[in-house]
Parts: C-alpha cells; sequence; structure tokens
C-alpha cells in the first residue's frame, strides 16, 4: 500500500533533490530517520517532534510512527514524480506543496557571542551527568571507546596543538579519535562534530589565524564512514541539525532555563551522540573562553 | 578463550539500537568482551587489541559494520551471534508471505462470480460513470465515492438504477452503513432503531456517532451524494432511500440529511416524510428554519444543526429527553476558564476536513453574529480570495478540491493540514485553532495521533512567541471504530487540545471565546 | 416506482478503486471481490469510445462463441510429409517463407537474416554466404509470411521450396497447416546459422529423415495431435517451451511404425536418435497443430478474437477473425528472463517467431501453470506459474475443452484472446518464449517472459472498431 508523508519543513539543501540536481538513493532506515544519499552527500527525512537542519525534512506523523513501516529499503530510487512530490522507491510520497522552508537558529547570532559562565555550568553538569568529566575529558565508565578519548591524553593534545597552532601535532591528535567509536557516527566523530560546529560559528565573528583545525579535520575525514563524515563537512561549514544548533545558540546567547531545555534535548540524541557533541561543543567553547581571558582580558 | 569477527558490508543501523545491542551481548553469560561499530581503522584497530588479526579485517571500510566477540565458550560465541542476527536482521520492509488475495481485473469479471450484491466504486472521476453503468448492468446497487462526475452522468445513472430498482449512492458520496456494513468512511455504530439518508457524509458521520454516544443506534444509512436534492436529480436516491426506511421493519425513525434542497424536490420530500407511517427528523444545513415548518402538524421534526438532529432522532425513538450534548453551563465554564488563562486573544481559525462540518461552523457562529471568513463561503463578502490566507476569523475546508487535487483528502492523510495548523499557530493575531479529527474504518488509522504531535509542535512555537494558544478537537467516532474514541481522545488531551464530540459544542465554545473577546467583528479592509 | 431489489443488498461488495476501503470492508468481516482497477485502454479516451460501442454487443459475443466452436471442434491430425514447393499452397519458386508478419531484407534482424542466407545456400541458388547475401538483398527472393500460407515456422521459420514440411489437416473442416521438421539445438537455421554442417543436417533431414518418418506416418494412418497435446500438457509441457513429453509421447506413436519401414536399419536408428535428442521435436508439430485449430477460427465476421500471434524478430503481428488478413503490427519486445551464462539481453535479439501461436490457442504460456518446471526459466515460483495462467483469463473469451491445468482443479485453459479484453484491461498476452542471439547463427542465448507490444491491440480495436462500432 502506498504511503503519503506531508513535508512540514525543509531545510535548504533539499533543494539539491528537489532540483533534480542529482539522483538519490534510499541510504539507510531507521525507526525515526531515512537518510537519503547521493554524490553531495546526504538528506535525512525525520519526524515533526525531531527538529529539522538544512539537510533535513521533517514530516507530520503520528508519535509512534515507524519510518520501517513504509516498506522502502537501503538502494530504493529517489526522484520527483511531480514538482513538489518526492518519491521515495515505489510505495512513498513525500509532498512539499506546503512545507515551509527551515531557517537555522544560528541566524540568530549576529554579534561575537560571549560565553556566560551559568549556560556552561547547565552543559557542564549534563555532560558530567552523562559519565563524561569535561574538563579532564575522561570518561567515568568503563566503556573502552570512552577510556581510550581520556586516557590517552588525546584532548590535551588537541587542545595544545590548537593554542600553539601546531598543525602536524593537531593532525596526529585528530587521527586518533576521528571514526573511534561505537555506532553510526562514531563517538570521536560526534566529539569533532561539536568542536567544529562552535568554532565554525565563531569564526564567523573572530578572525583566527589559519584555521588549523578545519585542515586537520578535513585530512581525517577518510577515516570515517560516509555518513558521519559528511555531518562534520557541514559542521565545518557551521551547520548542523536543529537541535544542535539550538543548543549552541542557546548557550552562546540563551537564559540558563532555555539552555537547561536545548540541553536535555541535545544530550537525548542517539545512544551516546548528544553527550559527545556536548562535551565537543563545552571544549570548543571552553578553550575560546580561556583563550579570550588570555589574549584579550575580557 | 574464544573469538569471533561478523562484518557486515554496507550496514546502517540506528546507533540506539546498536548500543542496546552491545549491552545485550556483553550480558550474555560467558561473553568476555563485544564490540560494535563502523570500521572505521581506529576501531579496527580496537578490534585487534582484542586479538583479531586476518584480511577480513583488513578489508572492512568504513561504510561496513563489524562486530567483534570474545568468550569464555563456543556457546556463548553463538549465542551472541544468533541475538545479533536476530537483532540486525529485523525486516525493514514486510514480508511478501501473506498471498495476495484474489484480483480481478474489471467489474464484470467480479460480478460474474455471482457473490456481491453491491459494488464500491472509488475510481478517478471520469472512469466512475463507466464502472457505474457496469455494476448496474450486472444487477448491483452502487456505492459510487469518486467526485468529479458530470451532473448529466449522475441523472442518467440515477435514472437507470432507479429503473432497474437499484441504488446509485452518489457520486461522491462518504459514507453509507448497509445490512450493517460501512461503506466508504464509515463508523462502527451499534445496530438501532434510526435509518439516515443524508447528502453529506461527515454530517451522517456526526449524527451517527452521537447517537451512538446517546445510546441508540442505526438501522441504515444511505448516502446519497450533495447533488441529489437539486432540481436536475430530483432526489431519486433520498427518495429512493426514504421508501426503503418507511418499509424497513427494523426502522423505527428516519433522518433526513442535506443542504438546502431545490424548493421543488424539497416540497415531494416533505409531503412523502409527511405521508409515511414513522416520524422524521430533517436537517437542511444552513436553512433557516421557519416558525410556520416547525408549527406544521405532520410527522417531521426539524433540526438546526447536526447535534440536534442526532438528539431529536433519539427522542423519537424513545429516548430518554437530553438537551444537549454540553450543557450552557459546562460550556460557558470552559470559555470563563480559557479566558481567565489569557490563551484566547487573537482570531479563530479552524482547520476541518468534514467539509460539512466546516459549513456548520461557518453557519453556528453567523447565527451568533460572527463572521467567519472561509474559502467555502457563500456569502462572498466572507469568502476567501486565497484559501492559502486566512483572514480574520476563519474556517477551512481542507477537503475541499483546491487543497485536493493530487493529494489525499485530510481524512485519509490528516497531516495535509499540518503545514497549514503551524503556519496559523505561528501568527501572533490568531488565538483560537479548531480542528476536525474523523475516525471510522477507511479513515486514516492514528488522525489524533498525527493532529497531536502538531499540537505540541504549536505549543512549542507558542511558547517561543511567548503568547498562549487554545487549540480544540472536535472527534467524530464511536468506541467500538478501529482507531478508538477514547485512546484518541486521550492523545490529543495529553498533547494539551481541548477535545469535543460535538462539532455544534465546539461552535459554541469558540463563539464563546470569541464573544468574551468583547465581540469584536474582524476588521474589513 | 420506489422498487427496490435485493435490500439490504445480499452477498459481498465488489470493490472497485481504493484498496483502502476493500481493506475496510474486509476487516468488518465483509466478503470482498477486489478488482485490480486500471483505467481501461490505458486511459485514452478515444479507445474508450471505440470500447463502449462494442462491448455488450450480443452480435459480436454470438461471432465469438462461433469462432470458439470451430476452434474447438477443430481435430489436427498428422497425416503425412511433403516437400514445402509442392504441398504448401502460395509456394513459389524463387519464395522463402518467414515467421512473423510481412518484412523485408533490410528490415531484417540478424538470425533472420542468417536464416535466409542459409536457406539460399540449402537451395542452391548461390555458392558462398556473400553471393547469398547480395541475392537475398536485391529483391529476387520473395520474402512471405508462413502464417500467409498455412504454415508455422519457430524462430526465424524460414522454410524454402525444397524442404521437408509436416502437413496436417483438421479433419473436421478440411483445412491444412505446415510446419519444417525440428532441427534441434545450437547451430541450426532457425537460429540463423548457415554453416556446413547446418546444411548437411538439413540435406539429411531432406533425404533421410523426411521419407522414414514419412512413411511410418503412412503407415500410422495419422497421428491425432489434439490428444497428444493434451495429453503432454499433464506431463509438464506447455508445448511452447517446454516439448520434452510430446516428444517422448511422439515417439512413442511412432516407434511401432519405424521399425517397419524399408530402410536401412542404420539409417532409422539415426533417425530416432535424431528425435530422441531433441526436446523441442514435438514443437514443430504443436505449432501447426493449434494453427490448423485458429486457421478454423479465422475470418469469422464481428469476431474480435485473436487467431495469430508472430514475430519476425523485428516486429510483432496479429490478426482477428473478424478482420480479414489485416496484420496489426508493433516493435518486437526484448525478452525478460533467464540467459545462459556469459549471456545478457544486450546479446538478446527481439521477439522472434511463429511459436506464439502456441499463446494464442491457449497453451504455452496462458498453460504455464501445466509446466512448472519451466518457471524457473524466469525466476519464478510454482504460484508465479499459476498466477501467469489466471491472470489470461482475464483477457480471454472461454476456457479450453481439450486442454486443461490440473492444479487449477482441471479448469480448461484460457482460450480465445478477445482484443476487446485486453485493451480494457491493459493486460498483455503472457508469452512464453526462447531467447535467440542478435547475431546470425549463434543460437539460443536464453528463454524467458515476453509480451506483444500494446499497439498491436490499439491498432485492432480501433480497425475493428471502424468497421463494427455501428453494428453493420
Amino acid at each position: 500500500m502506498n504511503s503519503y508523508l506531508v513535508a512540514v519543513q525543509h531545510g535548504t539543501g533539499f533543494d539539491r533533490v528537489s532540483k533534480c540536481k542529482e539522483t538519490y538513493r534510499v541510504h539507510s532506515v531507521f525507526d525515526a530517520a531515512v537518510n537519503l544519499v547521493a554524490e553531495s552527500g546526504f538528506l535525512t527525512i525525520l519526524p515533526l517532534r525531531r527538529g529539522c537542519g538544512k539537510d533535513c525534512v521533517t514530516v507530520a506523523v503520528s508519535g509512534g510512527f515507524s519510518f520501517f513501516a513504509l516498506g522502502i529499503s537501503p538502494g530504493d530510487e529517489v526522484r520527483m514524480s511531480a514538482p513538489s512530490k518526492l518519491r521515495l522507491g515505489e510505495t512513498t510520497v513525500v509532498d512539499f506543496s506546503g512545507s515551509r522552508r527551515w531557517r537555522s537558529p544560528l541566524e540568530a547570532i549576529d554579534c561575537v557571542p560571549s560565553i556566560r559562565d551559568e549556560n556552561m555550568t547547565v552543559l557542564e553538569s549534563a555532560v558530567t551527568l552523562n559519565g563524561v568529566d569535561p574538563l579532564s575529558g575522561e570518561a567515568f565508565d568503563s566503556d573502552t571507546y570512552r577510556a581510550g578519548l581520556g586516557s590517552a591524553g588525546v584532548l590535551s593534545d588537541i587542545r595544545g596543538a590548537l593554542l600553539h597552532n601546531d598543525e602536524k601535532r593537531l593532525e596526529t591528535a585528530l587521527a586518533r579519535i576521528i571514526g573511534f567509536g561505537p555506532g553510526l557516527t562514531p563517538s570521536g566523530d560526534d566529539l569533532v562534530l561539536g568542536i567544529s560546529l562552535t568554532r565554525a560559528v565563531y569564526g564567523r565573528f573572530v578572525q583566527s589565524a589559519s584555521d588549523i583545525w578545519e585542515a586537520g579535520v578535513r585530512k581525517n575525514l577518510d577515516k570515517t564512514c560516509d555518513l558521519s563524515a559528511f555531518f562534520i563537512r557541514e559542521a565545518l561549514e557551521g551547520s548542523a541539525h536543529e537541535v544542535i544548533e539550538r543548543a549552541l545558540v542557546c548557550l552562546l546567547r540563551g537564559e540558563p532555563c532555555e539552555t537547561v531545555d536545548a540541553v536535555n534535548k541535545l544530550i537525548s540524541v542517539g545512544a551516546t551522540s548528544g553527550c559527545d557533541i556536548g562535551l565537543g561543543m563545552y571544549l570548543a567553547l571552553d578553550w575560546q573562553r580561556r583563550y579570550d581571558w588570555c589574549s584579550k582580558g575580557w | 578463550m574464544f573469538k569471533r569477527l561478523v562484518i557486515r558490508p554496507n550496514s546502517y543501523y540506528d546507533s540506539i539500537a546498536l548500543m542496546r545491542l552491545t549491552q545485550t551481548v556483553r550480558n550474555i553469560d560467558k561473553m568476555v568482551a563485544a564490540q560494535v561499530g563502523m570500521a572505521t581503522e581506529l576501531n579496527k584497530d580496537a578490534v585487534r587489541e582484542m586479538g583479531f588479526v586476518g584480511e577480513e579485517l583488513k578489508a572492512a571500510t568504513a561504510n561496513d559494520l563489524i562486530v567483534a566477540l570474545v568468550a569464555e565458550t563456543e556457546d556463548a560465541l553463538d549465542k551472541g551471534e544468533q541475538v545479533i542476527k536476530e537483532n540486525l536482521e529485523r525486516p525493514t520492509r514486510q514480508e511478501p508471505g501473506t498471498k495476495e488475495p484474489k484480483a480481478y481485473a474489471t467489474l464484470s469479471e467480479a460480478a460474474a462470480m455471482d457473490g456481491a450484491g453491491i459494488a464500491a466504486i472509488s475510481v478517478p472521476g471520469e472512469y466512475a460513470a463507466r464502472e457505474t453503468r457496469a455494476a448496474l448492468a450486472n444487477g448491483l446497487h452502487v456505492f459510487l465515492f469518486s467526485d468529479n462526475v458530470s451532473l448529466e452522468d449522475e441523472v442518467a445513472l440515477k435514472k437507470l438504477g432507479q429503473e432497474n430498482g437499484l441504488f446509485v449512492m452518489g457520486p461522491d458520496c462518504g459514507t453509507a452503513v448497509v445490512g450493517g456494513l460501512g461503506l466508504g468512511f464509515a463508523n462502527k455504530v451499534r445496530p438501532g432503531k434510526i435509518g439516515i439518508v443524508a447528502a453529506s457524509g461527515t454530517g451522517m458521520q456526526q449524527v451517527m456517532t452521537i447517537i451512538d454516544m446517546l445510546g441508540e443506534g442505526i438501522s441504515e444509512a444511505i448516502g446519497t451524494g450533495g447533488r441529489d436534492l437539486s432540481m436536475e436529480v430530483g432526489g431519486i436516491t433520498s427518495k429512493m432511500g426514504l421508501a426503503v426506511l418507511e418499509r424497513d421493519p427494523n426502522t423505527a425513525v428516519k433522518v433526513l440529511i442535506s443542504k438546502p434542497p431545490h424548493p421543488d424536490v424539497r416540497e415531494s420530500l416533505i409531503k412523502m416524510l409527511d405521508e409515511g407511517t414513522k416520524p422524521a427528523v430533517v436537517c437542511f444545513m444552513g436553512e433557516d428554519i421557519k416558525e410556520a415548518d416547525k408549527r406544521r402538524s405532520g410527522k417531521v421534526l426539524y433540526a438546526g444543526d447536526l447535534e440536534e438532529a442526532a438528539i431529536l432522532a433519539y427522542q423519537s425513538a424513545g429516548g430518554d429527553s437530553k438537551g444537549r450534548l454540553y450543557s450552557d453551563d459546562e460550556l460557558s465554564e470552559m470559555v470563563k476558564a480559557i479566558v481567565a488563562r489569557g490563551d484566547s486573544r487573537g482570531y479563530f481559525r479552524g482547520l476541518y476536513g468534514g467539509g460539512t462540518l466546516c459549513q456548520e461552523t461557518m453557519t453556528l457562529l453567523s447565527r451568533m453574529g460572527i463572521d467567519v471568513y472561509s474559502n467555502i463561503a457563500w456569502d462572498r463578502r466572507l469568502l476567501l480570495e486565497d484559501p492559502e490566507e486566512s483572514r480574520g476569523n476563519a474556517c477551512i475546508d481542507m477537503g475541499d478540491d483546491y487543497f485536493t487535487q493530487g493529494k489525499p483528502h485530510p481524512m485519509l492523510e490528516p497531516g495535509m493540514r499540518v503545514p497549514r495548523y503551524l503556519a496559523e499557530a505561528g501568527r501572533k493575531d490568531v488565538g483560537i485553532l479548531l480542528f476536525d479529527v474523523i475516525l471510522g474504518y477507511g479513515c486514516h488509522s492514528d488522525p489524533a495521533g498525527i493532529m497531536a504531535e502538531a499540537v505540541k509542535e504549536a505549543r512549542r512555537i507558542r511558547k517561543d512567541m511567548g503568547q498562549g494558544l487554545v487549540q480544540i478537537a472536535v472527534i467524530v467516532g464511536t468506541m467500538r471504530d478501529p482507531q478508538g474514541l477514547e485512546e484518541q481522545e486521550a492523545i490529543l488531551r495529553d498533547a494539551g487540545a481541548i477535545v469535543l464530540s460535538s462539532n455544534r459544542a465546539a461552535g459554541d465554545l469558540v463563539a464563546g471565546l470569541i464573544k468574551a473577546q468583547g465581540g469584536k467583528k474582524p476588521c474589513l479592509r | 416506482m420506489l422498487t427496490v431489489k435485493n435490500w439490504p443488498p445480499k452477498g459481498g461488495v465488489i470493490n472497485v478503486g481504493g484498496g483502502v476501503f476493500a481493506e475496510a470492508m474486509k476487516e468488518q468481516g465483509a466478503e470482498v471481490y477486489e478488482v485490480k482497477w486500471q483505467p481501461p485502454a490505458h486511459g485514452k479516451v478515444e479507445l474508450i469510445d471505440i470500447l463502449d460501442k462494442l462491448q455488450g454487443r450480443d452480435d459480436i459475443d454470438e461471432a465469438n462463441q462461433k469462432a470458439i466452436e470451430r476452434f474447438s471442434s477443430a481435430k489436427p491430425v498428422l497425416i503425412d510429409i511433403g516437400i514445402a514447393r509442392e504441398v504448401v499452397p502460395g509456394f513459389d519458386d524463387r519464395m522463402l517463407l518467414h515467421a512473423g508478419p510481412p518484412i523485408t531484407w533490410d528490415k531484417m534482424s540478424g538470425p533472420l537474416r542468417g536464416a535466409v542466407i542459409g536457406a539460399i545456400l540449402y537451395e542452391g541458388w548461390a555458392d558462398s554466404p556473400e553471393e547469398a547475401e547480395e541475392i537475398a538483398s536485391k529483391g529476387d527472393i520473395q520474402y512471405s509470411p508462413c502464417h500467409e500460407h498455412s504454415a508455422v515456422g519457430p524462430m526465424a521459420g524460414v522454410v524454402s521450396p525444397r524442404m521437408p514440411v509436416f502437413i496436417l489437416e483438421n479433419t473436421t473442416h478440411g483445412n491444412r497447416s505446415y510446419c519444417t521438421l525440428n532441427e534441434g539445438l545450437g547451430k541450426v537455421l532457425r537460429y540463423g546459422a548457415y554453416s556446413d554442417e547446418v546444411l548437411d543436417r538439413l540435406r539429411w533431414m531432406e533425404t533421410v529423415l523426411a521419407p522414414i518418418v514419412k512413411e511410418a506416418i503412412e503407415l500410422s494412418g495419422g497421428i491425432d495431435l489434439t490428444s497428444m497435446i493434451a495429453q503432454a500438457l499433464h506431463m509438464g509441457d506447455e508445448v511452447h517451451n517446454r516439448n520434452r513429453a510430446g516428444t517422448s509421447l511422439l515417439i512413442r506413436a511412432l516407434v511401432p511404425y519405424l521399425i517397419q519401414v524399408d530402410y536401412p536399419q542404420a539409417d532409422i536408428k539415426r533417425c530416432l536418435e535424431f528425435i530422441n535428442s531433441n526436446d523441442h521435436f514435438f514443437l514443430n508439430l504443436s505449432m501447426p497443430a493449434v494453427k490448423a485449430m485458429l486457421e478454423a477460427a479465422h475470418g469469422v465476421p464481428k469476431s474480435s478474437i485473436v487467431t495469430i500471434m508472430a514475430r519476425n524478430g523485428t516486429e510483432f503481428g496479429i490478426k482477428v477473425s473478424g478482420l480479414g488478413n489485416q496484420w496489426f503490427t508493433g516493435p518486437a519486445q526484448i525478452v525478460k528472463g533467464l540467459y545462459f551464462p556469459g549471456r545478457s539481453e544486450e546479446d538478446g535479439n527481439p521477439d522472434i517467431g511463429d511459436s506464439a501461436i502456441t499463446e494464442t490457442s491457449g497453451v504455452g504460456g496462458f498453460a504455464m501453470a501445466d509446466a512448472i518446471p519451466i518457471v524457473q526459466f524466469v525466476g519464478g515460483t510454482p504460484e508465479d506459474a499459476i498466477r501467469f495462467s489466471e491472470k489470461m483469463y482475464s483477457i480471454t473469451t472461454t476456457e479450453s475443452k481439450h486442454f486443461n491445468i490440473p492444479i487449477l482443479n482441471f479448469r480448461g485453459t484460457p482460450t480465445g484472446i478477445d482484443i476487446r479484453k485486453v485493451v480494457e484491461t491493459g493486460i498483455l498476452p503472457q508469452i512464453n518464449t526462447g531467447i535467440a542471439h542478435k547475431d546470425p547463427g549463434v543460437g539460443q542465448v536464453g528463454a524467458g517472459l515476453v509480451n506483444p507490444p500494446w499497439e498491436c491491440f490499439e491498432k485492432a480495436i480501433v480497425a475493428f472498431g471502424k468497421k463494427y462500432a455501428n453494428g453493420s
């Protein structure tokens, strides 16, 4: 039986498919997400409650709906069957005719962001509660991957490399975390994503010297799976899923009560992803804060 | 110590699922270690550290899934692999398993099996007349859901049916209950003494469900299609329906629901009802009931709205006299509570799937002196120039042709309304949102579930705007409907909507809220 | 005035259109007859108009009944073997018959060209393939469809004057049909091969095989093919793509007489070996047998029944009983199915051969449910085989009196393709066929399923409408 999904919001990334610039296929199907893939990257279909993003579309489905029920499979063809209808495989149509353009919450940041200590405290406690000591990056639980991140001192290596603008050391350190850990997006990648997005947003206002971070990350992207690499690339360019962006916006300019909400939503993303991204944001903001103190006396 | 490595090329699994799975595998008795992740170089290193080597591991790429198990016994490994297999090989598409039901290539082929008495036709309008003719030629009654059938064809088909003693219910017939079977969008109502003839599907559903709620039931419900009482068609199907109800031993009360008929047709229908032996309730929606008519001696009672039609029918069938489904006191308490919270400041916007319910709300509000803009307003002054753009207090029929060209009807896909609903929720000058949720066979399996997500999202949007919002759901259904009335109500209430089972009551509530704002009429530019 | 029959309606509900409603009614416990509705005539308004004028017409239905009656009462019997030039009606000295609708040299596909060259060499009209090709292309040779001479030929279907042919007679109506003797598999003329090996075999068939089998047939007093086909169907053949049972039955019928013929033992032995080694030997009898039956049904005024479906490797053509000798053609399709190892659709020639006469008569692909083993050719399941057959009842007039399908409770095979039903439902006849390599002489590269192009039926219904829409 055919399924009809009504799109509510979509990011600019969907122009790539709606303008037929590329051939997309179904990449993977989950309970609450469908990923599409083409040469230039990924697009994700999410239920309304999961929030949107540049490369996302949200659809109106009920709370208990699972995308498995659509009967689409990885490899199925994705094509526009009418000006505002996207067909997935043989059975599913996504109707864009009523869909609104998604706007990034990051657009709200229009001047040099200030890092509020209260918000940092909120993030710190959220990440700590979830088993990571953000100051050392050392994990409290015994998961191999976390132990790997912490005990090997890779985070202090990264910080040191950034402080000294040491390109080589940074690259080596990044090589030790990108592609590392369990899950579809490895934990190490999530951490890198959090740092990358934060730095990208900062970079819009604060002119930093040649960005060795971006170069270092890009050099290591072939070490992870395509989907994760795509998310990191997007983060380097300053965009991520709404939940991640919203958390960052709140950290940079929100009231602590809003921040609590937004950070809690972030932490609940995936199994460990949200927490790892949060940790990345914390580290990036903390490093930035210290840098500001030292260099500018703020 | 035993080890096993499983590599699944190009596999993508939800991280939560993978983590949960890893945990389950680690908990297996005698399992020492388990690692599940994408086969990135680093993860492969970690797996190597567990003691794995080999070409297979070397060849795996970052897009492959890797599972490494270490256990004290071979059995534990088997168990682990079994658990992983079961979890990861959860089918992403339904098994083709069940045998396809026998399908016929044409209506005549199916009719040749000699097993059916009625044909339900829902093909595109341009082909509907042809299929209907084939059904009549095969001696079948017709339930014609299709719309876009020409008036000329409708007249010809209904005459052909009449000559052969066969019903043509429709075109554009949404609902019918014949011999206890619901056709089209039909609620599961208890069998009872009330028979209905209706030109409107959702109108029929509203009356049936309220009758059911009151404790009475339905004998037969015959749909006629919206144009049956026009001069051209002359009420052929309605008259056949009323004749059937008159003769039907199970029917004690006849109910007729329609838009105001052509005067000649109206007269002949009323005459027919008056000459019948059974009491009748008539609801000509939107018609001003003349006092003279009300007083007219005869068997006909006139109802001003669908809820009233249901209640009058219930009473005529011997039910306990009950005034209204929701008392005036109940409704004014609700108004007071909402006004006290200050949530309702702003215009009212109703987004309907059921056109008749939309029409009813407009009529109710206009009777109370409130102008309502609409894409289906008869009053040109109140007709929205652009159906996509609401103004003032407005009621939109989202099931209207404008919105359903090449798209599913909101009764089939309640999600069709969600983008518009959230757009309305995002407007500062809007304070009251109303929508209908229609249950029954043939309708969406979880309409409340979809609208509940929209209600929650609307609340989030309003929270960001720092404004309140009243969200009202009218739910048309019975406890025995496949979706379950109580379950659907609960989903909407939990999401934060006010849930009512009568459209009339919702209209009263909205009117109360608008009046409480000072009865301001929307400004006419 | 307001009487209503059968109310409330007894029995189930026929659902035409939305599957949602069918499901909803089933959920309520109703008996639902689901019509898998498609816009009639591919949604073409002008065709629907024609259909509306042709459907429910007693005169057409009666004409079809008459055609079916002639078909069913026909009794094809193998009576003899003769030399094509001498026995096939309308044959000329410099004429070659071929499969499918009429075609000229420049339009011929590889296998047909190869077979033409082979036939020219065999007849001795040329000494080399190059010379043969020149003759073939110069307009020196007259090409004519087998079907226009009461003959049929598998694949390229080339019949040259000297070739021996089976002679079948429909003993009910007296018409005869003709077909060459099957050459076997591999490098053979019908796949366009013309090497010495091929020509030598043809000569041996002419000089040894044909006379010996001819004498055996004469001694037998004629072989009833209707009953032989009926038996073969019960033994797993559908007599188009599988003829193993039919060939065995034929051998059983011939052997008592073969041992009596007055020829050297060695030759008789070789003949038997030749027939026995070729599972498809019987195809060249099943085809002319049903051809004889269908020809009896051809030419009934107002009958909308298809009497010929045939392909020449370039075009697919059909003829309709009530439309005289007009061919209705469309492009021959690529066969979908199992390609032999190392072969792919790239290698396949478009659909070719007169063998679709079997489907026209209600066997072949229509009797797939009789020949379940061959669904493996198309990667199907036994259920698919049954479904293929069942689907064909939607486009046929009746069920065969002679041929039936045990697994469908001995239901007669779907018989009498009605162009009105094909156009109404959009369901095309299912043909079960071998696939020739597109280059001459390579041979069979696979087997599979193919449909006629829709155009054939569209053109036929338009012509039929022109002739009969107004009841004249």
